[in-house]
C-alpha cells in the first residue's frame, strides 16, 4: 500500500526548544459539526499534537475552559446555542483565560465584523474552507507566544521572589529595634530612623555600633545607584564595617580603611558616600567623618539653631591613600542630629522641586519644637514630597538622634505602620526607640 | 443561477490536494466517507426548517452545510449552500433550491470513491 | 542634560542625573575621537548632578586617563559646585572657574 505520512507543515517547530512544549498544549476544539470537529483533530493529530478535547456547542466551550483549562481555543463562530463573539467575551470575562489564544474560523472577510472579533477578545482567525497547512501554523504560532509568555511571567514572579528574600536580608543588616533600643538607653537619647528603598532592594545602608559606656557611632553609606548591584555593595560595606572594630572609635582612620578596601572591590565610576559619627552623651559631643556625604543638621533648643556640620571628604572607593578629617562639635542636651541620604534632599517626582539641604534647614526650623524624632521625619518626609505610595527615584535614609528629655527611664519601642501613633503610619519602615518619660 | 453552478467543479482538487499533503491516507478516506451522513444531515435540517417556514434556520443550517463540504473539497455542493445562507430572497424559493440541493448531494457522494480512489467503507 | 560641541570641548546644561547615561557615553566617545590633548567640559549652565552624574563624570575622568588626555571641569556653579566641594572632586579633577 502507497503511505506517505503527512508533511510536517510547520517545519519551524521543529527546530525549536518549546516545540515539545507546544505539541503537549491542551486544544479545545468548538464546533457544531461532528465532521469538521473531526477534521481539525485530524489535522492537528497528523502533527503530533494529541491533547484534544471537543465541545459542540457554546455553553459545552465554557464548561470546558473550566474544566479541562485549554491552552488555546479553536471556536467555531456559528453555533447553535451562542454566538462566536459571545462565547469570547464570557471567556474573556474570566482572568485566568485572558491570554488564551483563542482561533476561530470564519468564512466572514466583512471588514467591520473583523474588528467586532478582537474587540470581542479573539486572538487571530482561520479562513474557510479549512486550510490545513493555516491551521497548524496560526496554531503554533499562538502556542509558542503564550509559552513565551508564560516563560516570561514565571521568570518575574521567581525574580520578584528571590529580590523580596534579599531585601529581607538587606532589612536584617539594619540595626533592629532591640539595636536601637539599647543604643538609645544606654546614652538616654532618643533614635527614629526612617529607610526606604527605590526598587526591592537598594544601596542605603546604615547601622549602630556600640563603643563604650553609652557612647556609639552611627553611620550612613549610600552607594551609586540603586537596585542589586547597590545592595550587594551594602553587604559587603557591612562585613567590613564590623571587621574594623577597632576603628569604630576613630572616625578618620575607620574611613580610610573602607576605602583602602573598596577602591579594590568597586569598579570605577561607582563609589559610596558614607557619614559616621560617634555619639558621645558623656562628653556631649559628637566625633565625625565625611566621605561626600550630605552634611547632617543639627538642631539647639536653647539658642533657636538649626545649622548643617559642613565637612567634605572624597567619597569612599575612588581612589587610594585618602586620608579624611575628624571634626569635632558640642551636642548638648538640647540637641538634635538629623543624618539623611540624598535620596531625601534630592526627592522629586518629576512635578515637584527638589527640597534641598537649604530646605530641609528651613523645614527643622518651622517645624514645631515638640515633635518626638519620628514626627519630625514624618514632617521632614512631607515637606520633601515623599507621601506614602509614592514611587522613590532613590533609595532614601534618614536618621533622627534627640538628646533632648534624656532619662534613665524604660524604653518603650514604636515601629512605622505597627504603631498606633496615626502620624507614624504615614510613613512605612520607620523606627523609633524612645525613652519613656516617668 | 443554475448556468453559474455547474461552472464550479463538483470537488476542488487544490483543497483536495492539501488535505492529502495534511492527513495520513487512511484517515482521509475515513473522513471522507463519512462526508455523505455529514452533507445529508445538514440538508435534512435545511428540509426541517424550510417545512416550518423558518428562514433563519434555513440559513443557518445552510452555513453548516457550506462549511463542511467546502473543508472537504466539495465544491459545488458548497457553493450552492452558499447561495441559499446568502441570497435567498423568500421561502418561495426553497423548493427549487432544496431540489437542486439533493441533486448535487447525489452527485458529489457519487464521486466520492473517485476522490478516495477505492470504494467507500 | 543637553550639550554642545564647541571649539575646545563641549557645553553641559540642564540636569546630569542616571538617565543620561547612554547620551553622556556617546559624547564621551566623541570627544575622544577628537585629537585635541585637552578637552574642556564647561559646566556653567549645568544646574543639577545627582551621585550617578558624579560617577559618570569618573568614568570619563578614567577614559580621558587610559588615552592619555586632560580633562578639565570649567564654571561649576550652584548645587554642582556644592556637590564638587563636599565630595571633593576638584581634587580628583582638573577645575576651572
Amino acid at each position: 500500500m502507497n503511505r506517505t505520512p503527512p508533511a510536517n507543515l510547520y517545519l519551524g517547530a521543529e527546530g525549536l526548544t518549546s516545540g515539545q512544549a507546544v505539541r503537549n498544549a491542551r486544544i479545545l476544539i468548538a464546533d457544531d459539526e461532528p465532521l469538521t470537529r473531526k477534521l481539525l483533530a485530524g489535522i492537528l493529530q497528523a502533527q503530533h499534537f494529541t491533547n484534544l478535547r471537543f465541545a459542540e456547542n457554546g455553553q459545552d466551550t465554557l464548561d470546558l475552559m473550566h474544566s479541562f483549562q485549554p491552552d488555546l481555543l479553536l471556536l467555531d463562530m456559528q453555533m447553535p446555542d451562542m454566538g462566536g463573539l459571545e462565547v469570547c467575551k464570557a471567556v474573556r470575562l474570566r482572568d485566568e483565560f485572558v491570554d488564551v489564544p483563542i482561533l476561530v474560523q470564519t468564512a466572514t472577510v466583512n471588514r467591520r465584523e473583523m474588528g467586532a472579533l478582537f474587540r470581542a477578545g479573539v486572538s487571530d482567525y482561520l479562513s474557510k474552507p479549512i486550510n490545513p497547512a493555516e491551521l497548524v501554523a496560526r496554531v503554533v504560532v499562538h502556542l509558542e507566544r503564550r509559552n513565551l509568555l508564560r516563560e516570561l511571567r514565571e521568570y518575574r514572579e521567581r525574580i520578584s521572589l528571590e529580590l523580596d528574600a534579599a531585601r529581607k536580608m538587606q532589612a536584617e543588616l539594619l540595626p533592629s529595634h532591640a539595636t536601637q533600643h539599647a543604643a538609645a538607653e544606654a546614652a538616654g537619647l532618643r533614635i527614629g530612623s526612617y529607610s526606604r528603598s527605590s526598587s526591592e532592594i537598594g544601596g542605603d545602608l546604615w547601622g549602630l555600633l556600640p563603643i563604650d559606656g553609652g557612647r556609639f557611632g552611627v553611620f550612613l553609606a549610600d552607594f551609586t545607584g540603586h537596585g542589586v548591584t547597590a545592595a550587594l555593595n551594602t553587604f559587603r560595606l557591612h562585613a567590613l564595617v564590623h571587621e574594623y572594630k577597632s576603628l569604630h572609635g576613630d572616625p578618620a582612620a575607620l574611613l580610610s580603611m573602607l576605602n583602602e578596601r573598596l577602591v579594590r572591590l568597586l569598579p570605577p565610576g561607582q563609589f559610596a558616600t558614607f557619614l559616621y559619627v560617634i555619639v558621645d552623651h558623656g562628653a556631649g559631643e559628637v566625633r565625625f567623618a565625611t566621605a561626600g556625604a550630605p552634611p547632617p543638621i543639627m538642631t539647639s533648643e536653647s539658642r533657636g539653631a538649626v545649622r548643617p556640620f559642613e565637612a567634605s571628604g572624597v567619597p569612599l572607593g575612588i581612589a587610594r591613600g585618602v586620608t579624611y578629617d575628624e571634626h569635632v562639635h558640642h551636642f548638648a542636651e538640647d540637641a538634635r542630629l538629623l543624618l539623611f541620604s540624598d535620596g531625601l534632599s534630592e526627592f522629586t517626582d518629576g512635578t515637584i522641586e527638589r527640597i534641598g539641604e537649604a530646605g530641609l534647614v528651613t523645614e527643622m526650623k518651622v517645624s514645631p519644637r515638640a515633635l518626638a524624632p519620628h514626627e519630625l521625619i514624618n514632617a521632614i518626609c512631607r515637606a520633601a514630597g515623599i507621601e506614602q505610595g509614592v514611587a522613590m527615584p532613590d533609595d532614601t535614609t534618614i536618621i533622627c538622634i534627640d538628646r533632648r528629655a534624656a532619662c534613665n527611664d524604660t524604653c518603650i519601642i514604636k515601629a512605622g505602620v505597627a504603631s498606633d501613633c496615626s502620624v507614624a503610619s504615614l510613613v512605612p519602615a520607620q523606627e523609633e526607640v524612645q525613652c519613656q518619660r516617668s | 443561477m443554475s448556468a453559474q453552478l455547474a461552472d464550479v467543479p463538483l470537488f476542488d482538487d487544490l483543497q483536495i490536494a492539501l488535505l492529502r499533503e495534511a492527513l495520513d491516507e487512511d484517515d482521509l478516506a475515513a473522513l471522507l466517507a463519512e462526508l455523505p451522513q455529514a452533507t445529508g444531515a445538514a440538508i435534512e435540517a435545511i428540509k426541517a426548517a424550510a417545512s416550518s417556514a423558518d428562514l433563519a434556520e434555513v440559513q443557518r443550517a445552510a452555513h453548516v452545510l457550506k462549511g463542511s463540504a467546502g473543508s472537504f473539497g466539495a465544491a459545488r455542493l458548497a457553493s450552492l449552500a452558499r447561495e441559499i445562507e446568502l441570497e435567498l430572497r423568500g421561502m418561495d424559493e426553497v423548493t427549487e433550491s432544496l431540489a437542486r440541493l439533493a441533486a448535487v448531494a447525489e452527485q458529489t457522494w457519487a464521486h466520492l470513491p473517485v476522490i478516495v480512489g477505492r470504494p467507500l467503507k | 542634560m543637553e550639550f554642545r560641541f564647541g571649539n575646545d570641548g563641549v557645553q553641559i546644561s540642564g540636569e546630569f542625573t542616571f538617565t543620561d547615561h547612554a547620551s553622556f557615553k556617546s559624547m564621551i566617545d566623541r570627544l575622544l575621537l577628537d585629537g585635541s590633548s585637552s578637552v574642556t567640559m564647561d559646566l556653567g549652565q549645568l544646574q543639577f548632578i545627582d551621585s550617578a552624574g558624579l560617577g559618570m563624570l569618573l568614568l570619563a575622568r578614567d577614559a580621558f586617563g587610559k588615552a592619555d588626555r586632560k580633562l578639565v571641569l570649567r564654571a561649576p556653579s550652584g548645587q554642582v559646585k556644592r556637590m564638587f566641594g563636599l565630595t571633593k572632586f576638584d581634587t580628583l579633577f582638573s577645575v576651572e572657574d
